[in-house]
């Protein structure tokens, strides 16, 4: 009996021992502005027509378009939190199965739009403070205006993969070019 | 009440008799050598690299290969006769360079078993989709209904004639461009495969 007494406070001593009784404070909000989610102008539900450059048409399908918040720090006993938002827009191809996921991360210091292609194996990256490469250029008899020249974040020699995109921020994604040159290029 | 102590008695002394039976304990090295290098035959030398592949559009991509391992137990199992037996996994893994999906094969043998002579083809979608087929070597069929698997003697592939190719057709499924048929030759690995549009992707020998 008395052993059960000697245990009792040590017991009532761990419980609380892990508790924290101050209260988790938000400490900053970086959401998306509206300028920031018109770079990317993919809406969900819509289909793009892109061509090969032996003229074999393959659909681009935006399968996603969503702004989820996120919450950074926070993790010890009364330290604040930041809470984000992050947008990410997923289209995709049936033949070849191949998917693009494009974001925009407001908790990143740099205002950068990521392009990666299927499941980050290539990863491209836009800064949108930059001027674009290209105030007008010519890709297959169509004239865009203010696109950036997006290379691949690093190379892997031999392998038949998206090299570089071209990008702006009416048409998105214009034309994607391989590494062996072909390109697939959005069709108007 | 004797009529009950005595089925379970009984009961018991069949239970003790079949755990205990000599009949199946030496094991047939012979047909277990023969399984094995079946099997093996079946390995993809990592070493043979990328290949190109090229679709039914005319789109060309690199099948690259993207993992491989091998493990080799000497002594998995020991019978009462004293004979001990091994075990192998060989596994390769190839990914489609402009697709979201890839290709897993083992080829396992093990002397626990006469059906542990087997071709394991997985295929794992971006999506988190899975799927799989089991070409038994001892009975020279498809381990379930995830696909029907039989070997054609020879298939020809972009003006290549390949000798002994599986030749799996899955089951359909609901995954988007879904490879519905893979065609594997021997010592070679993958040589086609199509989705479920139709659409042929072939590699160059």
């Amino acid at each position: 009996m008395m052993k059960r007494f000697l245990f009792l406070p040590a017991i009532i001593i761990l419980l609380f021992s892990s508790c924290c009784n101050k209260q988790q404070v938000e400490i900053d909000r970086m959401l998306l502005s509206e300028s920031d989610k018109a770079w990317i102008p993919y809406q969900k539900g819509e289909t793009y027509l892109f061509e090969y450059s032996n003229g074999t048409e393959l659909n681009f399908h935006v399968d996603q378009r969503e702004i989820n918040q996120a919450i950074m720090g926070g993790e010890d006993c009364g330290e604040g939190y930041i809470t984000y938002e992050k947008m990410n827009v997923l289209i995709s191809s049936q033949t070849p199965s191949m998917f693009f996921t494009l974001s925009i991360d407001a908790s990143v210091p740099e205002p950068l739009l990521g392009i990666s292609f299927n499941s980050n194996q290539t990863y491209f990256i836009l800064n949108r403070d930059l001027p674009p490469d290209y105030t007008s250029i010519d890709i297959n008899g169509h004239t865009y205006q203010n696109v950036y020249m997006l290379e691949k974040y690093e190379n892997s020699s031999n392998i038949i993969e998206p090299e570089i995109i071209f990008y702006n921020k009416t048409e998105g994604i214009i034309q994607i070019k391989l590494t062996d040159n072909e390109t697939i290029t959005l069709k108007n | 009440m004797k009529q009950l102590l005595l089925k379970i008695s009984l009961l018991l002394l069949v239970l003790f008799h079949s755990a205990c039976s000599d009949d199946d304990d030496c094991l047939n090295i012979e047909h277990l050598d023969q399984l094995s290098a079946t099997a093996k035959q079946w390995y993809v030398d990592p070493a043979l690299g990328n290949r190109d592949l090229i679709d039914s559009n005319g789109i060309t991509q690199t099948l690259v290969v993207a993992h491989s391992d091998e493990y080799i137990v000497p002594d998995a199992v020991e019978d009462d006769c004293g004979n001990i037996y091994g075990s192998f996994d060989y596994s390769v893994s190839f990914m489609p360079s402009l697709s979201a999906f890839s290709f897993n094969i083992k080829i396992h043998g093990s002397g626990i078993s006469e059906d542990d002579f087997y071709l394991l083809m997985n295929i794992y979608y971006a999506n988190g989709a899975e799927k799989k087929a089991r070409y038994d070597f001892n009975t020279r069929k498809s381990h379930d209904n995830q696909a029907q698997i039989s070997i054609l003697n020879e298939w020809q592939v972009l003006n290549h004639t390949y000798q002994n190719v599986m030749e799996i057709k899955f089951t359909p499924t609901q995954i988007p461009s879904d490879i519905q048929k893979i065609y594997y030759a021997q010592s070679f690995g993958i040589v086609e495969y199509i989705d479920n549009s139709g659409v042929s992707y072939q590699v160059e020998y």
